[in-house]
């Protein structure tokens, strides 16, 4: 495995309703499996669609994908010719990726600030090839450049030169000798970074921030805001299930508050596929520089004494959730005896 | 699999609360928390009306109501022996199985804003690993003086019909059963 993965960021292992499915889906050879840690097995090839695909930025290459990519596409001058792996022979391409697919927005807006006008972008047979699924991340990637970078945006020219296709390896038999290597490759894939953090995000933001804040910038499937409709209890649910830890909850003497950060906020939909109430809902919004930094209040939920048992209670229904499940049904303990 | 469960004989249970005792004290629960409750109901019927004491804990249902509801995924329910547990460290205390579960058996920790339920005194029945029986009982079985309440490590349908008000067992398939007939158990 040559892809390294961060389980504190991921959203699956938090709450089984997790709908986010980002890099199963992506993933051409089906190394990855998430349960309550996330894991890639042997049969990964380093390819990076997780990477691009994850919006938690929960993967990682050895080499380190997108850094590695912004340091060959820039200060090459104004065009630069980046191929993938199934494209035929060209000449002097800045960079040979898997496939299209790993070039992020991070990758284009990077180049659009350092000057770079034009990017060539030359592929193979996308259709047979084994990592079609990059196609689609690819494309998504070039709308959100020009979304984010504007003008700056740089003409993005795509190229078809037939050449090598990528077909599924078959595993090599391993000689003698070479079984000591298999043991030499690390065993596990995870990796924690000191602080669990979003470094795609980062990257993306800092760039944002030196392009300067000429116009609002709206990025599809990049940037959100959340609504939490009267239906809130207040209770920790959202907030423990958010793996960007955008979301923060503060009980006060009368209310709850939960707090948003929508800078922080990927969009991964595990708050509103958690909620018990169903009272998120998600919706895209602009990134413009006028989003201030750091927790925002959200809602604020009043809290009312439960009238059978007496604790702080939120939302809609009279009694808190012990005494609404005791007096729901026909519970045995429904008349329980003091 | 064996699915392990209780058996609670209502001849014999005379309500003494030794069982709710008895947890309290393995469990060490904070006050208000009571995984075990025994709860008064009228059984029979005129002119032989009958005073029935029901204990209930957790019943470590076959299809646990819990288990669904939970949105942190941090109920499991052990594939061997079938014994439902909330881990700790992943409860947030939202208390959504307290009000989904038929029997009342979660309990919400006020001093650990967590939400805590009987544990089939797992520490005691199984072995640290979990693959076998130690032979030891819960506490609140192993203190019923009136031998009303008993470990079952195998259990099956019911054969016996539950007492009025018992929830409706095809909601969760709970792992306890009933027994109205008195016979000595000495």
């Amino acid at each position: 495995m040559r892809v390294l993965a961060d389980s504190t960021l991921c959203a699956r292992p938090l709450t089984p309703r997790a709908t986010c499915r980002a890099c199963l889906d992506v993933c051409p050879r089906g190394a990855i499996s998430i349960g309550t840690e996330v894991a890639v097995s042997d049969a990964c090839d380093g390819c990076g669609l997780c990477v691009a695909a994850c919006p938690n930025g929960v993967f990682e290459t050895r080499w380190g994908l997108e850094s590695d990519l912004v340091a060959k596409v820039t200060g090459r001058g104004r065009t630069v010719i980046v191929a993938c792996e199934a494209a035929g022979d060209i000449e002097a391409p800045a960079a040979r990726v898997p496939c299209l697919g790993v070039v992020t927005e991070g990758v284009l807006v990077a180049a659009a600030l350092d000057g770079v006008e034009r990017i060539e972008m030359v592929h193979g047979l996308c259709a047979s090839c084994l990592r079609r699924e990059g196609e689609a991340l690819f494309h998504r990637a070039v709308e959100r450049t020009e979304a984010l970078a504007g003008r700056l945006a740089p003409v993005v020219d795509m190229r078809w030169v037939p050449g090598r296709e990528v077909r599924p390896v078959r595993r090599a038999t391993v000689s003698r000798r070479g079984i000591f290597s298999l043991f030499a490759q690390p065993l596990s894939c995870a990796f924690r970074r000191e602080k669990p953090e979003n470094e795609r995000r980062r990257r993306l933001l800092g760039l944002l921030d030196r392009s300067g804040g000429e116009r609002p910038r709206s990025a599809r499937g990049l940037f959100f805001d959340l609504d939490v409709s009267v239906a809130c209890t207040g209770c920790p649910v959202c907030e423990a299930v958010c793996p960007m830890r955008a979301i923060g909850r503060e009980e006060g003497p009368g209310s709850v508050l939960l707090r948003f950060d929508p800078i922080r906020c990927t969009g991964c939909d595990n708050c509103r596929a958690a909620c018990p109430e169903g009272a998120i809902s998600l919706k895209p919004r602009d990134y413009s520089l006028s989003i201030p930094d750091g927790m925002r209040i959200m809602a604020t939920v009043p809290l009312h004494r439960c009238p059978s048992c007496g604790t702080p209670t939120g939302g809609r229904r009279p009694t808190c959730l012990s005494c609404a499940g005791r007096e729901g049904r026909l519970r045995l303990t429904a008349e329980r005896t003091r | 699999m064996p699915q392990l469960g209780f058996r609670l004989n209502l001849a014999r249970c005379v309500g003494c609360r030794a069982c709710e005792v008895a947890c309290k004290q393995e469990q060490n629960t904070v006050e208000g928390v009571r995984y075990r409750q025994v709860v008064e109901r009228q059984g029979g019927e005129f002119p032989a009306p009958k005073r029935l004491f029901v204990s209930i804990a957790c019943n470590h249902c076959v299809e646990p109501a819990c288990l669904k509801a939970c949105p942190r995924g941090a109920i499991s329910k052990d594939p061997k022996w079938g014994i439902v547990l909330i881990d700790q460290e992943r409860c947030v205390g939202c208390r959504y199985c307290a009000a989904v579960c038929p029997y009342g058996a979660p309990q919400f920790n006020p001093a650990t804003g967590k939400t805590e339920k009987c544990t089939l005194c797992v520490h005691r029945v199984l072995t640290k690993d979990r693959t076998a029986l130690t032979g030891y009982k819960p506490a609140c079985v192993a203190t019923c003086i009136g031998k009303a309440l008993e470990f079952v490590t195998d259990m099956g349908e019911p054969s016996e019909p539950d007492p009025s008000h018992f929830a409706d067992r095809n909601m969760t398939k709970p792992a306890i059963e009933f027994q109205w007939g008195w016979d000595s158990p000495w």
